[in-house]
């Protein structure tokens, strides 16, 4: 670009050096119009300056200028509605994101909650259930541990006999060594 | 850019720009100041200012780039981490060590997840207030907490091994600078009941006795990590990175013990320890046709969670660790060896004299008596010691030695317990004329209870041996089970020998045996009585060492089920094991087939012929 500006303003020097009035007085007199331009560099005020001992090209260069500002604004419009639009999707999505993971921690914190829960109540019941708990518990409740035990077999001719010998359960707490 | 200021014919038509009808029809229209004066330097001039401008702006931003290359793309890397690690914290995860359970999948052992409660002073705003708060949760004195509250480090622990309800009620205070570290803690429920089989962990969580030491390496699992972004309060982001190793549970081990059984084992050997004269004792329960343990237990016990505050002589397992002189239960072996290599017959007859000569010393019977004409049966049953070196002279010591070594005797039974002893057999060829008297009757050879028990269970599963094993299977974090491999079974004496001692051993319970009192109601009991010396270990002689009273049998005769071995170290006693372990050995039968649902097979003891007519010779 400032290439290009070099070579430019070295033509343009040159040229008002020698008619250095000729110059100035166009120039004055189209920069208001040629203002919305100044942002595309001196390329497109170049043909103008030339152009400006003709005093007629004016009206021929406001419409040329004048065209693209029409065609321009709807797609500065498109090109910042389609900034926004994008710009709220994401805020959007980055918000629906944040929400789920959200609701995902709580719902792994609940988990782990309920998960601990299980296994407190794991842990009572592997406690209620050892032997010695049981046998104590069987104990309070008035039982007591079983002798020998008698089996009743039946033949095949439907015929019954008694093997072992059953004995009485002993008084509760009676017999601490049990069976 | 250049063009604006070092074209002076721009400059009226921009100062034209901003007063669009001033400068119109003016020849020289009016410019800023510093354009007047911008327009007195030649052209020369300006153009080297327009260079050194030109140059001056390159250079800065070729340093301006430089510096960028630098930051992003050789340090780069260094600067993300950095910045990555002020954001990520890191939390150790436990991996929760595998449970150990008995056959029926009773847990003997498990861990479940706890916290361990620690503080950074720096961050505690009131050291007094957080102690008095957390002091009756903790059950820790509020001034040992205030004083550790106060400290100078960032990292104090309060408590360890705090349950989940107590971290939760702590979480709930919204205290400032505590937080929590897992610490998963071992219980286990059953305590003292297979407390020796377990074994326990030591305070780091590895293995030091028992099945937790010889599994360890399948119990303890792999630790992970969990690599969270957090904010500025230190909690981690819900939606930030989230680079974790999740930690690999522990193995599950299943043993073949039966947590019932082994709880009326227990309770009984503790009754016996109770009694006073005894100071320790040992019971093992072997399935016949397998050769699993169904229940192991010695007294006295200890309860694994209470292991670091017990007494280190009590952490282990005798009936694997403990050797003893087994005295006449090892005649089973002397007459089974004589049998099987055809020397006698259960109604051999023979005139046993009440002593006998061996090298510089008399072995008598436990009575001396004249000599009486005992059948084999007859020797057994009374336990004669001289009719019993009588046979063994016949078998000779270098078979008897053989046989002894088949029946396991000398050697691990290979259990997945660690410490394991091999017992005492020297090689025959050491033995003295005394010792060669005194080994087979149970003297001067040393077993465990284990291995006696692994000798009738080769006599009641037929003359097949099978080594006793304790684990049935191993199940990984993945549920993969993985059964353990049994151990081959192999023959010590033939099926027609091993039916043949099963009926001499039911004569030692029957009548006129040393044993009634190892009778279990309703079924066929067969089994031994020792009674051997125990080592005085204030002189290392046999004097006023007091006894090892054994009893080893199996139930039903007829269908052998379970092996069951008893025995009872006494020091101030002379009992006999035919007064003392058979009632231990009768009520543990007793229960292990009713609780197996073992009917009694109807069947009457046969008549036994235990004196007969020597033949003169």
């Amino acid at each position: 670009m400032s290439a290009t500006a070099r070579v430019q303003t070295g033509a343009l020097r040159a040229r008002s050096s020698a008619a250095p009035r000729t110059a100035a007085r166009p120039a004055t007199r189209t920069s208001p119009r040629t203002s919305p331009t100044r942002r595309t560099g001196p390329v497109h005020v170049r043909p103008q300056l030339r152009l400006v001992t003709a005093p007629v090209g004016t009206p021929t260069r406001t419409r040329r200028t004048a065209a693209p500002r029409r065609r321009r604004a709807p797609f500065v419009i498109l090109v910042v509605s389609l900034l926004a639009v994008t710009a709220l999707a994401l805020l959007a999505l980055n918000t629906a994101i944040a929400v789920d993971s959200l609701n995902a921690s709580e719902q792994r914190a609940t988990n782990t909650e309920l998960a601990q829960q299980v296994e407190r109540l794991e842990q009572q019941v592997t406690t209620a259930r050892t032997p010695s708990q049981l046998a104590a518990a069987a104990a309070a409740a008035g039982l007591v541990p079983a002798g020998a035990a008698g089996h009743v077999v039946l033949g095949p001719d439907g015929t019954s006999v008694v093997r072992g010998t059953p004995v009485p359960a002993t008084v509760p707490g009676a017999d601490p060594a049990g069976g | 850019m250049p063009t604006r200021s070092s074209d002076p014919s721009r400059r009226p038509a921009r100062a034209g720009e901003r007063r669009p009808g001033a400068g119109r029809d003016v020849l020289r229209p009016r410019g800023e100041p510093g354009a007047r004066r911008a327009r007195g330097l030649s052209p020369v001039v300006r153009s080297r200012r327009d260079r050194i401008g030109l140059v001056a702006m390159v250079a800065l931003l070729v340093a301006v780039v430089v510096k960028l290359v630098v930051l992003q793309g050789i340090d780069g890397s260094a600067y993300a981490q950095a910045a990555e690690n002020d954001r990520m914290r890191t939390f150790d995860i436990s991996a929760i060590r595998g449970e150990i359970v008995d056959r029926d999948g009773n847990r003997l052992a498990y861990s479940v997840g706890a916290s361990r409660v620690v503080a950074d002073p720096t961050i505690v705003p009131d050291p007094e207030r957080t102690a008095l708060a957390l002091t009756t949760l903790l059950h820790v004195p509020a001034g040992e907490l205030t004083q550790e509250l106060s400290g100078e480090g960032r990292y104090v622990v309060l408590a360890e091994q705090v349950d989940t309800a107590t971290t939760d009620a702590i979480t709930e205070l919204g205290l400032d600078g505590i937080s929590f570290e897992d610490d998963p803690v071992r219980l286990y429920p059953a305590g003292t009941v297979g407390g020796q089989i377990v074994g326990f962990v030591g305070r780091d969580g590895d293995g030091l006795a028992g099945i937790e030491q010889r599994y360890q390496d399948v119990l303890a699992g792999t630790d992970g990590v969990r690599r969270v972004e957090v904010g500025a309060g230190g909690r981690p982001i819900p939606s930030g990175i989230d680079d974790s190793t999740p930690a690999v549970d522990g193995g599950s081990v299943q043993l073949t013990i039966d947590e019932d059984l082994q709880y009326v084992v227990q309770q009984r050997m503790d009754v016996e320890c109770a009694a006073g004269e005894t100071t320790q004792g040992s019971a093992v329960v072997l399935d016949v046709q397998t050769g699993e343990v169904a229940a192991m237990a010695t007294c006295p016990g200890y309860d694994p969670s209470l292991a670091g505050s017990t007494d280190p002589e009590l952490l282990g397992n005798p009936a694997v660790s403990d050797v003893f002189e087994p005295g006449s239960v090892m005649k089973a072996v002397t007459l089974a060896a004589a049998i099987e290599d055809g020397h006698a017959t259960p109604s051999t007859v023979l005139s046993v004299p009440g002593h006998i000569q061996a090298g510089d010393r008399v072995v008598t019977d436990a009575h001396d008596h004249a000599p009486i004409d005992w059948t084999v049966t007859g020797i057994l049953a009374k336990s004669s010691n001289v009719g019993t070196i009588m046979l063994a002279r016949e078998v000779g010591d270098a078979r008897l030695e053989e046989y002894m070594r088949a029946f396991g005797l000398g050697s691990t039974t290979g259990i997945e317990l660690p410490g394991e002893s091999a017992g005492i057999l020297q090689d025959s060829a050491d033995w003295t004329e005394s010792r060669a008297a005194n080994i087979p009757i149970g003297q001067g050879v040393s077993v465990t209870a284990l291995q006696m028990a692994s000798v009738y269970q080769t006599i009641a599963n037929g003359g097949v041996r099978i080594e006793p094993r304790l684990v049935s299977s191993v199940t990984a974090a993945d549920g993969t089970v993985t059964q353990q491999a049994r151990p081959e079974g192999t023959r010590v004496v033939s099926e027609s020998t091993a039916d043949q001692m099963a009926y001499m051993l039911e004569a030692v319970v029957g009548p006129g045996g040393t044993a009634p009192l190892g009778e279990v109601d309703g079924f066929r009991v067969a089994g031994k009585t020792g009674t051997a010396q125990r080592a005085n270990p204030d002189c290392s002689c046999y004097a006023g060492g007091g006894y090892f009273t054994t009893f080893v049998g199996f139930a039903p005769a007829d269908a052998p089920r379970y092996v069951i071995a008893v025995d009872l170290e006494r020091p101030s006693s002379d009992a006999e094991g035919g007064q003392v372990a058979a009632p231990v050995f009768a009520d543990l039968m007793q229960y292990a087939l009713t609780s197996a649902d073992v009917v009694p097979s109807g069947t009457t003891r046969p008549e036994f012929q235990l004196t007969g007519t020597a033949p003169t010779n």
